[in-house]
């Protein structure tokens, strides 16, 4: 692989962060730098090594552990990477199928063992940055580990597709799936692929996940704006619904798609119209952080700061002209949403369209 | 039925895999590898890219057809260029190979967009577009690619009853339901409909009936639209249709007739209903007319029927007479027998049956009631000379309640008979209580073993089955009558495993055995083909058609079958050939379903 | 929980099930389409009825649907003139008894909520074209619990229409059977509707494995 911008700033150096942090333009959110790691690690990291997500209890989460991984090594702190990789594998690793938990609570631990897929994915991303940066084979081969338990339990054919179940168990009803394209982490998913063979038998697959992703993305329209929804079922015709049984709407989850797309470096503005039309007909109000689907309803509750910072980089990349303006972050603001804004400005800086 | 069998084949023929964009992208000239640390290009925004110099016309789709030999719209883009620019002369070197033009071969795109692969196209433009952030697909290909794919969305959409889903597509992408994409149009005003949203689907129909110039289509529309407008509506609606913004060469009368096809349509399903009520005079004279207009015996049949339900004999003879004048059948002649009989013309009813005595049981069983009425109802002596029983009255005005009653009130003055329970054996069958009815089929099975005599001969079918489409019929005994109804009820109770099993036992005729046989393998063939069964179901229907001509609605099964098994060429055949006898919206859909996928032009 | 709702119903159903050593996609054999309906003899059903003379059982029916559905129809007698048959319907919901089942369901054969306004309005007015339908304020009671019904009546005939679902699995349901549904169709003369409902307040199911009822979860 020949390095890119992207790879260097994601694969992150410490030096190349701290270099980065003057002259900030107004409208962005503030780039990813070794300050902002600290300030993140102060708020959320707990000294055992689990990350905590704020908005809900407290609880951590394997999507949690898998963003603080991949910041850590964007950071180049390898003690905290260590600390999180280790509270995980003995907190979260307790499936004996080389998946994750996706849930530990403060009391009771692991209540729920069913695993999330997002959050897999987003730790065996961490784990192979972290084999590159500090040229740890151990890494990479618990990376590995985890690729191989994705592709037996998760990754599953339905009508020509090559789709991820979001979790390994419940999200098959009758001859339809339930997904969620949120957990399709664009970049994780390339850097699968191009694992060498004789690590993985079948890194090809990796390749068909992530193609299969962008046509459901394209599929997956729904509304006056054309929104992807949190959760939709795949029928085994190929035919794409919101699904039943959950939150009809887009919002938390489907906003992290186009973030996801960005850090991957797509740039085809048919992918991020969609986010940027909500953005635009918001107009100066608030961006509303649900939007029902298709009816059209939105919630009362704006969008936090970590999703303006996503909207911003979709309208960039859509041309559709409008802009958003992004506050800082709050000294309170929870877990994912300073999440998303660092992802963002990772995003935006990789893609050559922030400094 | 058809709705949810048809998008299989689109999974089905659509075998593309998606990692076409990966094998695109490593063929691809234009990727680039970026060194270290240097800035990727950043895309411009549509329409600021390398747009073609002033003048030149985007000819890639045209080049496109050219190359895969799709003359058809190949035309239709040369003509769709010279309307842009009439100064414009397609390019001398259309069909000559080109030369790798450098850049990105768009060719795989608009190949995927042309398989109808619109989220795949979009997947692998998106795929394209990440390795060479410099390059842009033409402004045609995204133009066709919205359209299409605004369509595909909106009918899917429509296809599962989505209709929010349709409106948003709809408005997503207006060309969608453009006058070239009528089917689409016409959703998009379903959709408002099956929202109740009345006045935007008028808004809708109005626009196609005075934007789209073929007069065929607006008559089309006209006759949709009946399905969701009053009367009113529909009445301005053809006003529109018939005189706004002419075409040359397009004659509108046929869209001005639409309204009153439609009204003598309602009418007479009016006509046809016992609990529909009487007509006002107007509405009757135009039925009237329109019937002797277009010398229609069923409608008129139906009018003889209302006035004879309403006692006027004299009219309802001649409805009859006039239906048996332009087409004989034994229905028509059956009313004329029960109006003269109304009337008190014995003699004349039993001469308006001479041709069919002894070959249809519905005329023999009317010249039963004019002669011999059904002891019981008068002390059970020989025939008295009087008018029909309450039996033959109630099953005349096609009232199965009254015939229970009527049975009923005679079982209670003289018991039962064979005769009389089988009689409420089909009536039970018309009031939609199969299982009933096979019990009393069952009940007058063995009244019938004790009665004397007549029990195995053949007879004059001793009750009679209404709305039977078995005119002409072989002579059964009463066993075998009973046999028979015991079969039919069956068959409404959904027991076909147990009646394949006893049916080759039975005491039936050859042709109620037949009969039966056609009824049983007609619906295993529908379940086959819900099972996807294709070649199943064809191999029943084959089998079906050596006992029966096969009727409209197994042909459009049959249809489904071919399209579902990729026979496209004889569905379209049969399906054209069902819709050249009589255009509905099942042999429509049909034919359009299996043109656009010969064609993909979804 | 705010604002995030995530990961959520879907993992804490099947959480219990604990299944192992099956991974990737398994391909899906069931068939929705139900089977076709057999006779019963009234003996093999899984309901008793009391005896009535107005509505004695006239045939027994039963389907299957794919793997976990079994479907009773026990068609009773009808005094009146009205078009439809009078019925008492069971679909009963078996748990899949495999991993592999457990995994793909086909979809239910009843919907549940059983019925909307709109969706009850159609069914009414198929079942009892012509006639004045009301439905009940309140739920009435029977041997499993509370049930719905609506009355329709014209000037010579009463018809009731009921229906229940029994889900209760933690007390009244035997561990097999997930769900089982009832509806209950009856025209008669009689203008009450209670006189007519009295089949549906007294019937007993008599599956092969016992289902409470109202009156042994008080005892115990």
């Amino acid at each position: 692989m020949t390095p890119t911008r992207r790879d260097l700033l994601i694969g992150g150096t410490a030096a190349l962060l701290t270099t980065a942090a003057a002259g900030v333009p107004p409208l962005w959110a503030k780039p990813f730098d070794a300050a902002a790691w600290r300030d993140y690690a102060d708020r959320f990291l707990r000294p055992e090594g689990r990350i905590v997500d704020t908005g809900n209890k407290d609880v951590s989460h394997s999507e949690g552990q898998g963003y603080g991984m991949l910041l850590a090594v964007a950071a180049g702190d390898r003690a905290a990477f260590d600390r999180l990789w280790g509270w995980t594998q003995r907190n979260l690793m307790v499936r004996g199928d080389g998946l994750a938990a996706w849930r530990w609570q403060p009391e009771g631990g692991v209540t729920d063992r069913n695993n999330a897929s997002d959050g897999d994915i987003l730790i065996a991303w961490g784990l192979l940055r972290a084999a590159e940066v500090w040229k740890v084979e151990a890494y990479r081969a618990a990376a590995v580990a985890i690729v191989k338990a994705l592709a037996a339990a998760v990754v599953v054919e339905q009508a020509g597709l090559t789709v991820l179940l979001p979790g390994r168990d419940g999200f098959r009803k009758g001859d339809s799936l339930t997904l969620n394209l949120s957990y399709w982490v664009f970049p994780a998913l390339r850097a699968f692929a191009a694992l060498p063979a004789s690590l993985l038998p079948d890194p090809a697959l990796w390749r068909k996940v992530a193609d299969s992703g962008l046509v459901l993305l394209a599929k997956a329209r729904f509304g006056a704006y054309q929104l992807p929804p949190d959760w939709l079922t795949l029928d085994a015709k190929g035919g794409v619904t919101v699904a039943e049984g959950f939150r009809k709407q887009y919002g938390y989850d489907a906003v992290r798609a186009p973030l996801y797309l960005a850090l991957d470096g797509y740039r085809d503005p048919y992918y991020f119209r969609p986010f940027a039309m909500l953005a635009a007909k918001s107009g100066g109000d608030a961006i509303p952080a649900t939007v029902s689907l298709p009816g059209g309803t939105t919630t009362q509750v704006p969008a936090s700061v970590g999703m303006l910072a996503v909207y911003r980089l979709a309208c960039e990349l859509a041309g559709t002209g409008n802009s958003v303006t992004v506050p800082p972050l709050a000294a309170t603001e929870d877990y994912f949403s300073t999440t998303l804004a660092h992802l963002s400005a990772l995003a935006a800086q990789s893609l050559g369209i922030a400094p | 039925m058809n709705r949810l069998i048809r998008p299989l084949l689109g999974a089905a023929l659509i075998g593309l895999s998606v990692g076409a964009s990966t094998a695109l992208a490593a063929s691809t000239p234009g990727g680039r590898a970026l060194a270290p640390g240097v800035k990727v290009d950043v895309a411009p925004a549509p329409g600021s890219g390398p747009a073609a110099a002033p003048g030149a016309m985007d000819d890639s789709a045209l080049r496109y057809y050219a190359r895969i030999g799709d003359v058809e719209r190949l035309e239709a883009e040369i003509a769709r260029l010279r309307a842009l620019d009439p100064s414009w002369e397609p390019p001398k070197d259309l069909f000559t190979p080109q030369a790798a033009t450098p850049g990105v071969d768009e060719s795989p795109f608009w190949a995927l967009l042309s398989a109808g692969k619109f989220a795949e196209a979009r997947a692998a433009i998106a795929e394209q577009r990440r390795q060479s952030p410099s390059w842009q697909p033409s402004a045609k290909l995204l133009q066709e690619l919205d359209v299409a794919e605004g369509a595909n969305r909106l009918r899917g959409a429509s296809d599962t009853k989505r209709w929010q889903d349709v409106i948003d597509a709809a408005a997503a992408q207006p060309e969608a339901v453009a006058c070239n994409r009528l089917d689409n149009a016409w959703r998009l005003a379903e959709a408002y409909a099956e929202l109740k949203q009345t006045d935007r689907a008028f808004d809708r129909y109005k626009t196609i009936v005075s934007q789209c110039p073929k007069a065929k289509e607006r008559r089309d529309t006209i006759f949709k639209a009946s399905r969701y407008l009053s009367p009113e509506q529909l009445r301005e609606l053809t006003a529109i249709g018939a005189t706004a913004n002419p075409a040359a060469g397009e004659d509108y009368t046929t869209v001005r007739k639409v309204e009153g096809e439609l009204e003598s349509g309602r009418l007479l399903e009016r006509l046809g209903n016992p609990k529909g009520g009487a007509l006002s005079a107007a509405d009757l004279s135009r039925v009237e007319q329109t019937t002797r207009d277009k010398q229609d015996a069923d409608a008129a049949i139906a009018l003889g029927w209302y006035f004879q339900r309403q006692k006027k004999h004299a009219e309802a003879q001649s409805w009859f007479a006039e239906a048996n004048g332009w087409s004989p059948s034994d229905k028509a002649a059956e009313g004329l027998i029960l109006a003269l009989a109304g009337m008190g013309k014995k003699a004349e009813a039993r001469e308006a049956g001479t041709p069919w005595r002894g070959k249809s049981s519905r005329v023999d069983q009317a010249l039963k009631a004019v002669a011999d009425p059904p002891r019981g109802g008068t002390g059970g002596g020989p025939a008295a000379p009087q008018g029909p029983s309450e039996l033959d009255m109630a099953l005349a005005r096609n009232d199965f309640a009254g015939c229970l009653n009527a049975v009923q009130r005679m079982i209670a003055r003289s018991g039962p008979t064979a005769a009389l329970v089988q009689q409420r054996g089909w009536c039970l069958l018309e009031l939609k209580r199969p299982t009933e009815a096979e019990a009393a089929f069952v009940e007058a099975q063995a009244l019938a073993a004790r009665e004397p005599a007549k029990s195995d001969k053949p007879a004059k079918p001793t009750s009679r089955r209404a709305n039977s489409d078995r005119g002409l019929e072989d002579n059964a005994t009463p066993a075998q009558e009973n046999a028979y109804g015991q079969a039919v009820a069956r068959l409404a109770t959904g027991d076909v495993a147990g009646l394949t099993r006893d049916l080759p036992r039975a005491n039936l005729t050859t042709t109620q055995k037949a009969e039966i046989r056609a009824s049983l393998l007609a619906t295993e063939a529908n379940r086959a083909l819900e099972d996807k069964r294709y070649l199943d179901a064809l191999r029943l229907l084959d089998a079906r058609k050596e006992l029966e001509p096969e009727p409209r609605n197994l042909g459009i099964l049959r249809g489904w079958s071919l399209y579902n098994l990729h026979r496209l060429d004889q569905a379209y055949a049969l399906f054209k050939s069902l819709d050249d006898r009589l255009s509905t919206e099942e042999s429509r859909e049909g034919l359009s379903t299996t043109w656009k996928t010969i064609y993909h032009d979804w | 929980m705010f604002g995030r709702s995530r990961l959520s119903r879907a993992f804490i159903l099947t959480a219990s099930l604990a299944v192992t050593g099956c991974a990737g996609w398994v391909e899906n054999n069931l068939t929705q389409a139900p089977n076709p309906w057999r006779r019963l003899a009234p003996a093999d059903l899984p309901v008793t009825l009391p005896n009535s003379p107005q509505f004695p059982i006239v045939a027994g029916r039963t389907r299957t649907t794919g793997a976990i559905y079994t479907s009773y129809m026990v068609v009773l007698g009808n005094p009146t003139t009205l078009p439809g048959e009078n019925r008492l319907t069971l679909d009963v919901h078996t748990l899949p008894d495999s991993l592999v089942g457990a995994l793909i369901q086909p979809p239910r054969v009843f919907p549940v909520p059983l019925y909307s306004t709109q969706t009850l309005t159609v069914t009414l007015a198929r079942e009892f074209p012509g006639m004045t339908v009301k439905v009940a304020d309140g739920a009435r009671r029977n041997r499993y619990g509370d049930y719905d019904y609506a009355v329709a009546q014209d000037a010579a005939n009463t018809c009731v229409f009921a229906w229940q679902l029994i889900s209760d699995h933690d007390r009244m349901l035997p561990r097999r059977i997930e769900a089982v549904r009832l509806e209950y169709r009856v025209c008669g003369s009689d203008r009450n509707p209670r006189v007519l409902l009295r089949s549906f307040d007294e019937m007993a199911l008599t599956l092969p494995e016992t289902v409470l009822e109202i009156d042994d979860l008080k005892r115990l």
